[in-house]
């Protein structure tokens, strides 16, 4: 399936980018497509267009904050969690999003 | 630039001592100082324990990664120090840590993003589970630094 999502910690300087690495891990080990839009204190980074977006079977929001631009996610479906649930378990979360993308 | 422009053997070690949090972030901040990353180590702390208190930064597998924006800082780098014991602390895992990962970023408009985003760079290394394995198993400095040069 296709993930889209964005990774966004409270310093924005680490957690963000190691929450966005085992993401793709995750995801491509399992044979999905998936990218991640980070924001952190350099700014928004890999910034997902809309057309990703509108393709995508789901959003992964792996922030402790609150971002911009959650408004694009609202026709698709969408899981949120802290960063530090995607650290611990990255594919365990990838698990849960195929079975919400396998219910519609 | 690129990652080895920033990765700095001489702000990293093995075999160091230390019992507790507090040590280990003694230990590596005075590291800092003395390579010329930091001026102001009190301050330097202060910023540290500041972002302690928001959220845990052992990210599991014995790695933590305390860090904070500080003025103390004068020019952006990882310390990373790999620790003879199993030191306490606050981790998703329930693990202690071995590896810290200690980062010194400037607090200034300036601060430099070319650096910023090699920082975040490594940062995302350490989701990596092979880089994790060859820090643990690193028994020199050199080992530390090929540990984010070879993945």
């Amino acid at each position: 399936m296709k993930i889209v999502g964005v990774a966004a910690c409270t310093a924005g300087i680490a957690h963000t980018y190691i929450a966005k690495e085992k993401l793709v891990k995750a995801a491509e080990k399992r044979g999905h497509q998936i990218h991640i839009e980070t924001q952190g204190t350099i700014g928004t980074e890999d910034a997902l267009t809309d057309e990703e977006i509108k393709a995508a079977d789901c959003a992964i929001l792996a922030i402790d904050i609150k971002i911009s631009g959650t408004e694009r996610f609202k026709d698709i479906k969408t899981i949120q969690v802290p960063t530090e649930v995607v650290i611990k378990s990255p594919n365990k979360l990838i698990e849960k999003a195929e079975e919400i993308v396998a219910k519609n | 630039m690129e990652i080895k422009d920033i990765i700095d053997t001489n702000i990293m070690g093995v075999n160091l001592e230390g019992k507790t949090k507090s040590d280990a972030i003694d230990v590596m901040a005075d590291i800092l100082l003395k390579a010329g990353y930091i001026t102001d180590t009190e301050s330097y702390k202060k910023d540290i324990y500041h972002r302690e208190t928001l959220g845990k930064t052992g990210i599991g597998n014995y790695i933590a990664i305390p860090h904070g924006l500080s003025k103390g800082v004068v020019k952006n780098g990882i310390a990373i120090g790999k620790f003879k014991n199993e030191i306490p602390w606050e981790s998703i895992d329930g693990k202690g840590v071995r590896i810290v990962c200690l980062f010194a970023v400037q607090d200034a408009d300036n601060a430099g993003n070319d650096h910023l985003r090699m920082l975040a760079t490594i940062a995302g290394k350490l989701g990596d589970d092979d880089v994790v394995k060859d820090l643990l198993d690193a028994q020199t400095v050199k080992d530390l630094r090929n540990a984010f040069l070879n993945h």
